[in-house]
């Protein structure tokens, strides 16, 4: 039988919750193939240590030999992975975090991921799952509603997002007011399937977010191409929208959405000073028509594409350095066709975290 | 989910000028990698899992029904198949059982079912596809033919047979070997079709269509391939506003391709089997 691919393993064992012995040899499978599963700094290989379970889990519990607290900390460095059901502690000192339970004073994960310690905090970061909005990052969403002052937005949460009429830019400029006439026209600007980039502003108590594109980096999209990765596999950074060689623009949203488009010069690069920006900004940043793409540029995207797929295939954290020596490694590869088959995808990967790591 | 007017108009330039660029590099005729296992389930006669790289996956399995031959019914082959997500009796679903039943029944040879003169096999062809994005036909299809090469049939048992075929006939009910060892393939002397699906953008054609691709696409048009060449097609809607009208040229290239990837499918597949 083929041997399994670890995207989908990885998939299988968060949904389905399969027993920890499954999961076990799933990630053992990966060392073999000698992928690098997540995004650590260097201690990934130990980080599935092959103990006995009743005594690694003990061993977090114990405090008797007075360095209890020494171990957890020891174990939560080497990035101690965790399955639904799994005793995460008996001991009640620990305060329990997002992603665990409790029954008694036991606590176990109520998901598959890394533990995490914040002094007496204990809570399990999911390796998959929904993006969950934390106010200032940079974000692409699709528009699945327009309502009444206000659209709702698709980030790939929980909840849609909801996007203010009185959080974006309309033509005209910043100082302009909204009128009633503005609500009218509210599919004039963005409409059902636009995509558009903006900023969480805020996250409501239910875990909703509240959007905003005032600034001239935000707002609707075009001249590119769209497609998604799992958000846990986006590495947050200061600045989310990069200048790539070959002519490309990235926005590496920090829900997983990611859009390439070709190089173009945003309007607040264009030396005008910011008061003028208010009133620069006209219709056609709401406009709906891409302007001239070259095959060379289209190539580009479709070789970004696949680069940052392969790092996804290989489960490994995307940020613009790994991008770029992945586009770099790729040009091996006379067509980024070639670059959908999976030893090419290792291939380039393990090129990658050879050349990025130092 | 509707594409934006700026990603459609960018994904149908992209393949529609000449050459053509696919979103994700690939040449026209290249297939996007699968993971496929045969025999996977022990309790079919045939059995077959294929995965894709965009998470879709389909698994079939065959089994075989002893029937009468007295029986009205003339059908030899059924072929059903679910998908999740999608109600009974989708158009997805009628357009997937209606194609791969016809193209079966017409291609298997009856006398390869008949055990005796009273009794013959019935095929039925169960298929479930656990996740889509991009259009089932051609995963069905692939499955479908993958599970009926691991189709094995249980000769009768060598004592319920007599010393020569008139006693054969007469026997009642028959008695099949207890070793499930002692089984013919059925894909001995035949060969089970495949369908293959391909998407035409002006006056371009693509095999294996991601669902972004298939959503800018004028249409789409399927060929059954068997015995070497191409003995159907039908034009295929791949989306709610496609044409379902092509001109001669582009049907005659898109054939001319799917012919040429329905081979090098079938290839693949068969070494899938016997490895």
């Amino acid at each position: 039988m083929p041997t399994l691919t670890v995207h989908t393993s990885t998939d299988l064992f968060s949904s389905s919750g399969l027993s920890h012995q499954a999961a076990r040899s799933t990630n053992e499978e990966f060392d073999g193939e000698d992928v690098v599963m997540s995004d650590a700094d260097s201690a990934e290989g130990e980080a599935i240590e092959d103990d006995d379970d009743d005594e690694r889990l003990f061993s977090l519990d114990n405090n008797e030999n007075g360095d209890g607290d020494a171990r957890v900390t020891g174990l939560v460095k080497g990035r101690h992975i965790v399955t639904p059901g799994e005793l995460v502690t008996a001991d009640s000192m620990w305060m329990r975090g997002h992603g665990t339970y409790s029954v008694g004073v036991k606590s176990y994960s109520s998901v598959a991921g890394t533990l995490t310690r914040v002094n007496k905090l204990l809570s399990v970061a999911p390796l998959r799952g929904r993006y969950d909005p934390k106010i200032g990052d940079h974000v692409i969403g699709r528009i699945i509603d327009v309502g009444t002052r206000s659209w709702h937005v698709d980030i790939g949460a929980k909840q849609a997002a909801v996007l203010m009429l009185g959080s974006v830019n309309l033509p005209g400029g910043v100082q302009r007011r909204k009128s009633e006439s503005d609500e009218l026209q509210m599919r004039a600007f963005l409409k059902e399937g636009d995509l558009l980039n903006a900023e969480v502003q805020a996250v409501f108590t239910d875990g909703a977010a509240s959007l905003h594109t005032r600034s001239l980096n935000y707002g609707k999209l075009r001249n590119g191409y769209f497609f998604t990765i799992p958000s846990s596999l986006v590495i947050r950074s200061k600045y989310h929208t990069f200048e790539l060689p070959g002519g490309v623009d990235l926005v590496l949203g920090v829900n997983g959405y990611i859009w390439l488009r070709k190089h173009t010069q945003q309007l607040g690069e264009q030396g005008v000073s910011i008061t003028r920006l208010a009133e620069e900004a006209g219709w056609e940043i709401y406009s709906d028509e891409n302007e001239y793409i070259s095959v060379n540029t289209r190539e580009s995207i479709a070789r970004y594409a696949n680069a940052i797929k392969a790092l996804e295939y290989c489960e490994v954290g995307v940020n613009e350095a790994r991008i770029i020596a992945a586009y770099e490694a790729s040009k091996e590869y006379k067509s980024p066709g070639e670059m959908i088959e999976n030893y090419v995808k290792k291939r380039i990967v393990k090129y990658v975290l050879l050349t990025t790591k130092g | 989910m509707p594409l934006s007017l700026t990603e459609e108009s960018y994904l149908s330039v992209s393949l529609s000028q000449r050459p053509p660029c696919r979103p994700d590099g690939r040449d026209q005729l290249q297939f996007r990698p699968i993971d496929a296992a045969a025999g996977i389930l022990p309790t079919t006669n045939g059995s077959a899992r294929i995965r894709l790289d965009d998470g879709g996956e389909c698994i079939v399995g065959v089994k075989a029904e002893v029937i009468a031959v007295s029986r009205p019914d003339d059908v030899h082959v059924e072929v059903d198949c679910d998908i999740v997500g999608l109600l009974p009796s989708s158009p997805l679903q009628n357009l997937l059982c209606s194609t791969l039943e016809t193209a079966i029944k017409n291609s298997l040879p009856s006398r390869l079912l008949r055990i005796t003169t009273k009794y013959r096999y019935k095929i039925f062809v169960d298929g479930i596809i656990l996740d889509h994005v991009s259009h089932p036909l051609t995963l069905f299809s692939m499955t479908t033919y993958l599970a009926l090469l691991d189709t094995r049939l249980p000769r009768l048992a060598p004592d319920s047979i007599g010393g020569n075929d008139n006693d054969k006939d007469e026997i009642g009910i028959p008695q099949f070997s207890s070793d499930w060892a002692d089984s013919d393939r059925l894909c001995m002397s035949w060969s089970p079709p495949l369908v293959q699906l391909a998407i035409i953008v002006g006056k371009n054609v693509f095999v294996d269509a991601t669902g972004e691709e298939a959503e800018v696409s004028d249409g789409g048009l399927l060929t059954v391939w068997h015995d070497g060449r191409v003995v159907g097609l039908r034009v295929v809607k791949t989306r709610d506003s496609s044409k379902q009208v092509f001109s001669i040229n582009s049907i005659s290239n898109a054939v001319e391709v799917l012919a040429s990837a329905s081979r090098d499918i079938e290839k693949a597949l068969k070494e899938i089997r016997t490895s």
